[in-house]
């Protein structure tokens, strides 16, 4: 039915309906309306904006800003939460005479959670850059300058749209997806829609390129955000063309660009603080989870682990697992304590963070022990990469409706994530 | 709203020499930032510009907004939406530099109550690469009669 019409109008009937919506406008307002067409404020910002040449180059500068924003100026910010956490770690080591229970709250609760919740301002931060961005009428946009270049690689313009709400959070970027009618569209948007970088992953970015990176953590932390996005495009192309199902010509995108708008300060921090609470709220119930049961892990058998001078974490149960799964990541240049951040950042990827920190890998010191910045590189690729967190997996499930799409995702970009960290420690290792 | 021969003469001209100067900082940072990538050991500073591949090509961007706004020479008001741009662009950077500026002064501040000795270093050495004398902060400054003269130019809601 589709070819047919195609066939007979001469292009996909979505086009040809919205040119005669355009042309029926455009015949009722000159009748209507006297002088000259008006150009206004937003015509002329959409002349640069959109322009063919700067338009994806002033996408890409504008993200660039966004990171710097969202990387150096909360930096102080982070270090004022880290130093109480320290205090408050000190304090509790010292008043709380029983030893198992001062460990726990010193190394589990305070290390663990403490080492998560340094990343408030950060992702509050990127969320009031977003909230901008959004309210400005600049991400219809992005979605716009992107979708040309996407359409041109087959790919479906709506896509980008639950790709940039990927940005915050894979799950209302799946959900998003409903807005695509071809399930095909759909389905293939839901699968690459995890390697847009949420803010889940930004904790982990922040955390290891501010330990290895030096000078360049900010842009490997925009780098991670570049390589999600590419990565997306590249895996939904291959896809159309290897897989049969998502064979064929994406569908048309018509979208309708708002008018620009100044945010108002009111609506950016409601919106912030909309997206940072789920941070928080994250943080009081799977995190805190997590981290008990990753101190507990890390702290028994307690007479093995605490047999000599210094707690041995790699006698303990802990230990032993990740000594067991290490062998995967070796190659990778992971350790076992590497190999158990990534094990439990399938929860939620903000635990891969809390796991260093209960590790006693909470200072940027003791990370470079364990990575060096091309591991540390490859670690970042990896967390951006491999399997996402479990709700996003349950998401994926509910919206496909099919274990083998959900399976399919997760095995795919366990082995791409794979093969891109061997890539860079493979490249990074001949560069020296 | 009609923009005068001259004034948009003048326009174009002041875009022109701004985006030339954005050009050349941008290209300066970014040559030196993907040398450093590919040669740490041996970081250049071209004219004691900071070494930023990002930073640069943002700077790149900044200036071929501004030179996109070269046809307002020829009376072309749209061109108008160019020079919005670049300047929106301009003083945005240059505020963010300043806020990394100002941040790696709290971040000194906050070592200082740790027991550290304060000192100035940050103000022209730290994050934002020469601090304060990031030339984006000043070039910035520079843009501000531009945009405020493109915002008045434009401000009634109908350009003609």
């Amino acid at each position: 039915m589709s070819g047919r019409l195609k066939k007979l109008l001469g292009e996909e009937a979505e086009v040809k309906l919205a040119e005669k919506r355009y042309e029926v406008i455009s015949e009722i307002l000159p009748r209507v309306l006297k002088g000259e067409k008006p150009l206004t404020r937003s015509d002329l910002i959409d002349k640069a904006l959109l322009n063919k040449y700067l338009g994806i180059p002033i996408f890409l500068a504008l993200w660039w800003l966004l990171f710097r924003f969202t990387f150096d100026v909360s930096a102080p910010l982070s270090d004022l939460i880290d130093i109480a956490f320290s205090k408050l770690s000190e304090i509790s080591s010292t008043y709380i005479p029983n030893e198992q229970l001062a460990s726990f709250v010193a190394e589990g609760l305070l290390g663990g959670l403490g080492a998560v919740l340094v990343f408030i301002p950060p992702i509050f931060l990127l969320f009031f850059g977003l909230s901008i961005l959004e309210d400005s009428g600049y991400l219809a946009r992005a979605a716009f300058v992107v979708d040309r270049a996407m359409y041109k690689l087959g790919l479906h313009g709506k896509s980008f749209i639950p790709m940039l709400l990927g940005f915050g959070c894979n799950i209302p970027g799946i959900m998003a997806t409903r807005t695509i009618d071809k399930e095909e569209d759909r389905i293939l948007t839901i699968l690459v829609n995890p390697l847009m970088s949420c803010s889940a992953r930004l904790p982990v970015y922040v955390f290891i390129g501010g330990a290895v990176l030096g000078g360049y953590a900010a842009a490997g932390v925009y780098s991670m955000y570049l390589l999600g996005i590419g990565l997306a495009v590249l895996m939904a192309l291959l896809f159309r063309k290897a897989i049969p199902y998502f064979r064929g010509k994406p569908s048309v995108f018509i979208l309708e660009l708002p008018m620009y708008a100044m945010p108002t300060l009111r609506s950016i921090l409601t919106h912030m603080w909309e997206r940072g609470v789920i941070f928080l709220k994250k943080a009081g119930t799977i995190i805190l989870l997590a981290t008990v049961v990753i101190w507990f892990l890390s702290a028994y058998p307690w007479e093995s682990v605490h047999a000599g001078s210094e707690p041995c974490i790699e006698a303990s149960y802990i230990g032993a697992f990740g000594h067991i799964i290490e062998p995967i990541f070796r190659p990778l240049g992971f350790d076992w304590r590497a190999a158990v951040a990534l094990f439990f950042g399938f929860v939620a990827k903000e635990v891969v963070v809390d796991t260093f920190g209960v590790l006693g890998l909470g200072g940027a010191e003791e990370l470079r022990q364990v990575f060096t910045p091309v591991t540390g590189l490859a670690f970042m690729v990896f967390t951006l990469i491999y399997i996402p967190c479990l709700a996003t997996i349950g998401i994926i499930y509910r919206e496909t409706n099919s274990w083998k799409w959900t399976v399919f995702t997760i095995v795919y970009e366990f082995i791409l994530a794979y093969l891109l960290a061997s890539l860079i420690v493979v490249i990074g290792g001949s560069l020296g | 709203m009609k923009v005068s021969r001259r004034s948009s003469r003048a326009l174009a001209g002041y875009a022109i020499i701004l985006g030339s100067i954005y050009l050349i900082i941008g290209a300066a940072e970014f040559i030196a930032g993907l040398w450093h990538l590919l040669q740490p050991e041996a970081t250049i500073a071209i004219l004691n510009l900071p070494v930023d591949l990002f930073g640069g090509f943002s700077a790149l961007v900044i200036g071929a907004a501004y030179l996109g706004g070269i046809l307002l020479w020829r009376g072309e008001i749209e061109s108008l939406g160019f020079l919005l741009v670049a300047t929106f662009l301009s003083i945005v950077f240059g505020l963010l530099y300043f806020l990394i500026v100002c941040a790696d002064g709290f971040s000194t501040l906050i070592a200082t109550w740790e027991g550290e000795e304060w000192t100035w270093e940050w103000l022209t050495s730290g994050t934002a690469g020469p601090g304060i004398l990031r030339p984006e902060i000043w070039l910035a400054l520079i843009s501000l009669p531009l945009g405020y003269f493109v915002i008045k130019t434009t401000k009634r809601e109908k350009v003609q």
